[in-house]
């Protein structure tokens, strides 16, 4: 019973994971990602 | 395990040697788009040909063009290499005509108009020449002019270059919408504008959200600067174009740079927000040192 | 099929610094940048690398996970992310913390650092100091950057900026070495985060990967996660021999015969390897507390 359930819930996660992902990055969250990412925070790497 | 470890480190060595390699193959391509050694040379010797062409005539009639040229008034020389040289002379010669006997006159029109033909010739080479020689400028690591463009203020107005030579000092600073300490300095910079008024300068905002045109970029940027009480110029750039290249390269924001009148950029680019005591005395000491200059 | 599987758990328990390295060249795959002193700007940065390394790193490949989820918590336009917590979930499911033990960068660069000799001392009495990531993925990767924020929302990436020794060693350090103008910006939250590098460089000579344990917020998604992860530790009773070798070989402090999915355990396989009778292997895919269940696919 217990794998089952187990399974169950990596099933559900998972599902749920990629719903989020494909959901997020609709909504422009990858473009902020990516716009951060590309440019360099100075103050967040400790410059500053 | 430690073998293994020196053996990855230095694969990756390589790794990273041949990427090197790479982009420098890269470079040598997107320069061929320039022109070689030896078309530079062709156009060098063409462009000499017609000069010499176009002096050989007026030394023909030496004494009569000594006459006009005597007559210009200096003010004007720098038209002469702004238009046509044809008809630059023209025009000068136009002045004191009244000087020449008829067939004087004549001779010397006949003059204009072979110089104009060869002109014709001349002035498209002279554009390449100086074209090639800017891109060898821009080509070069750590050009020390900012390129001249062609802008829109955030409100869609014309601005171009000649905003910059407009003033002796101008701050140019670069930032994007989502960048905080970026955001965080505008009302000094503002601040900082306001001050260099009295003084002959300015400060000019270049937002790299904004390239483009993007309306979405440009709303929240005029949001942004609004909120803040940023008043000065803020400019929306061609990504294409040689300053929205140098914009696109800026790599970490927010970047100050400090031009003169000539679009100079005179010392190194502060990183990091003016609003930091060290960088905003850095910053005081380049525009002033700049201001100094510029009243000599 | 059991004999396959045992090959394979040997198999990643002795190459693991192998993977390790590699891992930590495909997450920084740009290193010519070193030199440039400049960072990757490419697409490949809207996609989060699984370990925690800085994407202000000149050669990074990727997004770093935490401080993206940061960025994007942190912008006006957003207050929550779902497409990082989508992406910790996915990993979490997928691998749990074998991200920590074969993938993540900084845990290797401790691991080196332990392999100098120094006087090393157990964490066996140091448990308690678990719990302190859970805080700082709370306060300084959550709640601090989703709640203080300027007048326009937009808030600091607090782990970042004043927390993360990854930041300094990969951003900071290589950056300033080559670039001038980044020299002339250090700065006191330089100083401030050179210590916490510092701290932690030496701490990693005496204690097996400190950060990992107390500190990393990412580790500490990944540790809620190890229950749910198709990877998972799997001891065979019949096999096993209660001799303890196992609990004594683990650096973090786990017993794999009691706990085989505890949240610390990074799947780093040492107990694998000492294990006298081959009892302990890593199992992936659906259910996996059975070994004959019928989706044991993937190994």
């Amino acid at each position: 019973m217990k794998q089952i359930n187990r399974a169950a819930a990596q099933i559900t996660l998972l599902a749920a994971a990629i719903l989020m992902i494909g959901y997020g990055a609709m909504r422009g969250e990858a473009a902020t990602v990516l716009s951060k990412a590309i440019k360099l925070c100075m103050e967040c790497v400790g410059i500053g | 395990m430690k073998k293994l470890t020196v053996m990855l480190l230095i694969a990756a060595m390589v790794l990273g040697v041949s990427a090197c390699g790479n982009s420098a193959n890269k470079e040598n391509t997107a320069t061929e788009s320039q022109m070689s050694t030896q078309e530079a040379e062709d156009l060098d010797a063409k462009i000499n040909e017609l000069t010499q062409k176009e002096n050989s005539i007026l030394e023909n009639h030496k004494a009569l063009w000594e006459k006009v040229f005597n007559s210009i008034d200096k003010s004007t020389v720098k038209d002469a290499t702004a238009t046509n040289y044809g008809d630059f002379l023209a025009n000068s010669l136009d002045k004191i005509k009244d000087k020449f006997t008829d067939d004087e006159l004549k001779s010397l029109k006949e003059d204009v108009e072979e110089i104009k033909k060869l002109e014709d010739e001349l002035q498209p080479l002279l554009e390449k020449q100086s074209a090639n020689a800017s891109n060898k400028d821009s080509g070069k690591e750590g050009a020390s002019v900012f390129p001249e463009f062609k802008a829109k203020d955030l409100d869609g107005n014309d601005v171009d270059s000649s905003i910059i030579s407009k003033n002796a000092v101008t701050v140019l600073n670069f930032w994007f919408n989502g960048c905080s300490p970026c955001v965080q300095e505008l009302p000094e910079l503002n601040k900082l504008n306001e001050e260099l008024k009295e003084k002959g300068g300015q400060v000019i905002g270049i937002n790299t959200d904004s390239l483009d045109g993007n309306e979405d970029g440009i709303a929240e940027a005029k949001s942004i600067l609004e909120k803040q009480g940023a008043k000065y110029t803020n400019l929306s750039l061609d990504s294409n174009s040689e300053a929205g290249k140098y914009a696109t390269s800026i790599m970490a924001f927010p970047t100050t740079i400090v031009l003169d009148r000539n679009g100079n950029i005179i010392g190194e680019p502060i990183m990091g927000g003016i609003d930091n005591d060290e960088s905003y005395k850095q910053l005081m000491k380049t525009i002033d040192q700049i201001l100094a200059a510029d009243k000599n | 099929m059991d004999k396959k599987k045992h090959k394979i758990s040997q198999f990643l328990a002795h190459f693991r610094g192998w993977i390790q390295a590699v891992a930590t060249i495909l997450t920084n795959i740009h290193l010519p940048n070193f030199f440039k002193g400049e960072i990757y700007r490419g697409d490949a940065k809207t996609v989060c690398v699984p370990g925690l390394n800085c994407y202000s790193c000149p050669a990074a490949t990727g997004a770093c996970p935490i401080g993206a989820f940061q960025a994007v918590i942190g912008s006006s336009k957003f207050k929550f992310s779902y497409y990082i917590t989508g992406f910790f979930i996915l990993i979490g499911v997928l691998l749990g913390r074998f991200v920590c033990g074969f993938l993540c960068p900084f845990g290797w660069f401790q691991e080196l650092l332990h392999k100098i000799p120094f006087k090393k001392f157990s964490t066996k009495k140091l448990k308690s100091l678990r719990y302190i990531k859970y805080g700082v993925l709370l306060i300084f990767v959550i709640l601090l950057p989703l709640l203080v924020t300027n007048s326009l929302g937009m808030g600091n990436p607090f782990f970042c900026k004043y927390l993360c020794p990854q930041g300094v060693l990969e951003g900071a350090i290589p950056l300033s070495i080559a670039n001038a103008s980044i020299r002339a910006a250090l700065g006191k939250l330089f100083t401030w985060k050179f210590g916490i590098l510092i701290t932690f460089v030496i701490l990693s000579l005496m204690f097996y990967r400190p950060f990992c344990k107390w500190i990393c917020p990412l580790g500490a998604i990944y540790a809620l996660c190890n229950k749910v992860s198709f990877l998972q530790m799997k001891v065979d009773e019949d096999k096993c021999v209660s001799c303890g070798k196992c609990e004594r070989a683990c650096k973090m402090d786990v017993d794999v015969t009691k706990h085989p999915n505890h949240t610390e355990c990074i799947r780093c396989g040492m107990c694998i390897k000492e294990c006298p009778t081959e009892a302990i292997h890593y199992q992936y895919g659906f259910g996996t507390d059975k070994t004959n269940l019928k989706e044991n696919k993937g190994e």
